[in-house]
Parts: structure tokens; sequence; C-alpha cells
């Protein structure tokens, strides 16, 4: 049964024992890690990146370790945190279903607003443990779904949530999107398995933010580049970052079939006709972002595992 | 003329993917057991896209795209026969699906 230990307030070291000193279960072996700053792949995708990898490395590794692990998180040096890379940490930790003892208040002055965000895509409830906030007057707030299957379950719970804010056009396309990036991830990005593990775990969650609403979808799979690179072997494209730049006019796509490759090639369109709306991805080393204005192709200093997709679009202005 | 009106919301209340595969719902299903069956029966076939939150292109392309290649029809003569109704502000899926169906044996232009 997993155990998770939640220190809930900002207290005093010496009143509570220290955790990374907590006794581990006989056959269990700890590990630690230790996040910090503003790990947000939207604003700070080179630091999250960084960050996010250090977590990825300590559950690739516990998983490779025959016994299961205690993974100390501590997170009560982050100063904020993004519902992108909440996504991702929910998905490596449900992939590696380890232990977790998560450290997320301690001294940071700043630790409500992390733990807020992590209620707002319902981490804490994923790990079957009481939020450490204190709820608000909330109707828009609704959790990340982590998903071994291929399909969307809570269809009502998102539908309400996109009933609210958004034209009815708008709300449509994250609908679209949504069932895009799910079908996506299904059909090319879930396949084979990570050290012994299959790759089975994707998480779409939704969250407003001001006057904005995002749809994430975060996969393990093996990437957009991965994913192309086999169907279009030869072609002289270097880096995973200019691999999403192709994916995302369409011209090339993972079935290579011609009545297929429409969905994110259209969604893309959809983002670069209208003020108010951004699409994110972060596959590989290469992050992109689309917005009616600009396409910026970034190389990431770290490897993300899989793949992470958000659709932003602005709940004032949205349709043309 | 014979006419047959075909709803989605009759087939699901979420459309899916595009193959029957890829979870229930999906494109190929509602081609295969809604409108191929409709588009051999009648010359006129009423599609009501409405009451559904939205489609994926997949589904779209399999369901409509699909339908010219399964009845190997000429582009033209299943849209002309072809109805459609959606939600008023949805126009964008008529053009969509009008897409799909004209380049349903070409594909996309490149």
């Amino acid at each position: 049964m997993r155990r998770v230990a939640v220190w809930l307030r900002k207290v005093q070291a010496r009143s509570w024992p220290a955790p990374y000193d907590a006794p581990v279960p006989k056959g269990y072996v700890r590990a630690r890690v230790e996040l910090e700053g503003h790990v947000n792949l939207a604003w700070n995708p080179s630091h999250a990146a960084e960050q996010l990898h250090l977590l990825r490395a300590a559950v690739e590794t516990s998983s490779a370790r025959q016994a299961p692990t205690s993974l100390y998180l501590d997170l009560s040096r982050v100063e904020a945190l993004d519902s992108a890379s909440i996504a991702y940490m929910m998905a490596l930790l449900a992939w590696a279903d380890c232990r977790a003892d998560f450290h997320a208040a301690g001294v940071c002055s700043k630790a409500a607003r992390v733990n807020e965000a992590l209620d707002d895509l319902g981490f804490w409830r994923r790990l079957g443990v009481p939020s450490p906030v204190v709820r608000r007057a909330q109707t828009h707030r609704k959790c990340l779904q982590l998903i071994s299957g291929s399909r969307v379950e809570n269809y009502e719970g998102l539908w309400k949530f996109l009933e609210s804010g958004l034209s009815y056009p708008d709300r449509q396309k994250l609908w679209d999107a949504l069932t895009e990036f799910v079908m996506n991830a299904v059909d090319h990005g879930l396949s084979g398995s990570i050290g012994s593990r299959p790759r089975r775990w994707f998480g779409v969650g939704w969250t407003r933010q001001g006057h904005s609403i995002q749809a994430t979808l975060v996969d393990l799979g093996v990437g957009f580049s991965a994913t192309l690179r086999r169907r279009w072997i030869g072609e002289a494209v270097k880096g995973d970052d200019a691999w999403l730049l192709l994916a995302t006019t369409g011209k090339r796509h993972a079935s290579g079939r011609s009545e297929r490759g429409y969905g994110l090639f259209k969604l893309a369109e959809f983002v670069r006709a209208g003020a108010g709306r951004t699409l994110r991805i972060w596959s590989g080393k290469g992050m992109l972002t689309i917005n009616s204005k600009d396409e910026q192709a970034v190389r990431l200093p770290r490897r993300v595992l899989g793949s992470v997709i958000q659709l932003e679009l602005s709940a004032s202005g949205g349709s043309p | 003329m014979n006419l047959v009106h075909v709803r989605i919301t009759d087939f699901c209340k979420y459309p899916g993917g595009r193959y029957a595969k890829d979870g229930k719902y999906s494109g190929e299903d509602f081609r295969e057991n809604y409108l191929k069956p409709a588009f051999e029966k009648a010359e006129l076939v009423v599609v009501d896209l409405s009451g559904v939150p939205g489609f994926g292109s997949s589904f779209l392309e399999e369901a409509f795209g699909g339908l010219v290649r399964a009845l190997d029809a000429e582009p033209k003569s299943v849209w002309d026969r072809l109805r459609l109704r959606v939600h008023p502000e949805d126009i964008s899926t008529i053009s969509d699906i009008r897409y799909y169906i004209e380049h349903a044996k070409t594909g996309r232009p490149k």
C-alpha cells in the first residue's frame, strides 16, 4: 500500500521528524529529489526541463531496481509550478508507481501557491491524501486525469468546465484538440516500454488561469521526433525542435498516409488564425510555441520523456 | 426520392477516434453502422451532428472521407446526397466534412 507523508504547514524543522530521516520500510530503497525555482515549462522551459529531468532520472533509476523505492520529493524550494509540469510529474510518478514521500511546504514563502497549483490538478487526490490547501470557493477547478487506456473518462466534467467562459466554437475546438491529443498519444506514442514498464500512462488536465483556459496532455510515449523518424527514414531534419515544426505544418506525419495527419495541422491552423490562442508542445529536446503572431522552436538542455501538448485559449477573446 | 435521417446522438454522446481498434464510438463504427447502410438504402441522407461536444478530425475523416472510399464512389456524388445539420455556431464542421469528402481519395494537397 502506498504511504504518503505530507507536511502541511510551515513549521520549524525540529518540531517534526525530518522527512528525509524517516525510517524506510524494510525492502525499500530510498531516493530523494529536490526541485527548486520556477518549474514552469511554458515560461521557463530550460530550467523546468532541468528540474523535471532530476525527477525523471530518479524515477527511472528506481523503476530499474528490483526493490520498490521510497521517493522523497522535496518541493519546498519550488516557487512556481505550471500545469504542464505538474501533469508531467504525475504521469512519471504514476508510471513508476513508486512509494512517494512528499515534502511540499517547509520554509518556502511560496509554498501555499505551489500547493494550490498541485491541488488544482488533483495531485493530492491522486495520491489519496487530503489537500493541504484550504478549499476556496472554486467552481472551475478540475483535476488532471491519468489514464491507462485510450479514452478520457470524465467527459461530463470536462464539458461542464468548458461551458463556462468560452464561446461555442472555442469550446468545441478545445474539445476537439483534447480528442486529437489523446488519439495521437494512443496511436503513436504509447508503443513499447521504458525499461520493463509499458508506456501506458498518459494524462489530460484542464485548468483556468485568470482569463485563460488551458488543456494539457502529457504522455510518456516515444515522442514526436522518434515517431516521425520511424516513418521518414533518411530525412535530413536535425533536432527535435525542427521535427516539431514540421509536424505542425502537416507536411510530415506519423502514418505517412495521405488521408491522415489532419489533427495537429488543423489545430495549429486554428491557433495561428486568431488572437488569444497558444499551442505549446514539448517533446524530446524540442519546445514549440505557436500563436497568431509568432512561431518559436527552442532546443532544451534536457530531454523531456514523452510529450506534453498544451492548448491555451483566452476566455474573453477567442473566436475571430 | 427516399430519405434517411441519421443522428449522431443515436450513436454516441462523445465521439471518439478514427478506428474501432482505438476504442468505442469511432469514426469507423459510425460509418459502418450508420452512414454506409443509410447511403445504401436511400438517395438522400440527412446527418444530424448536433448534440455532441465536438469531433476529432480523425473521426470525421474516417466517417465521411472513409465513406467515399468504402462506397468507392465519386466525392461529388456523396456530397450531393448528403445533408448536414450542425449546431448553429458550428459551421466549420460542415466545411471540414466537405474537405474530407473532396480529398478522400487524393489526400491533403502538400
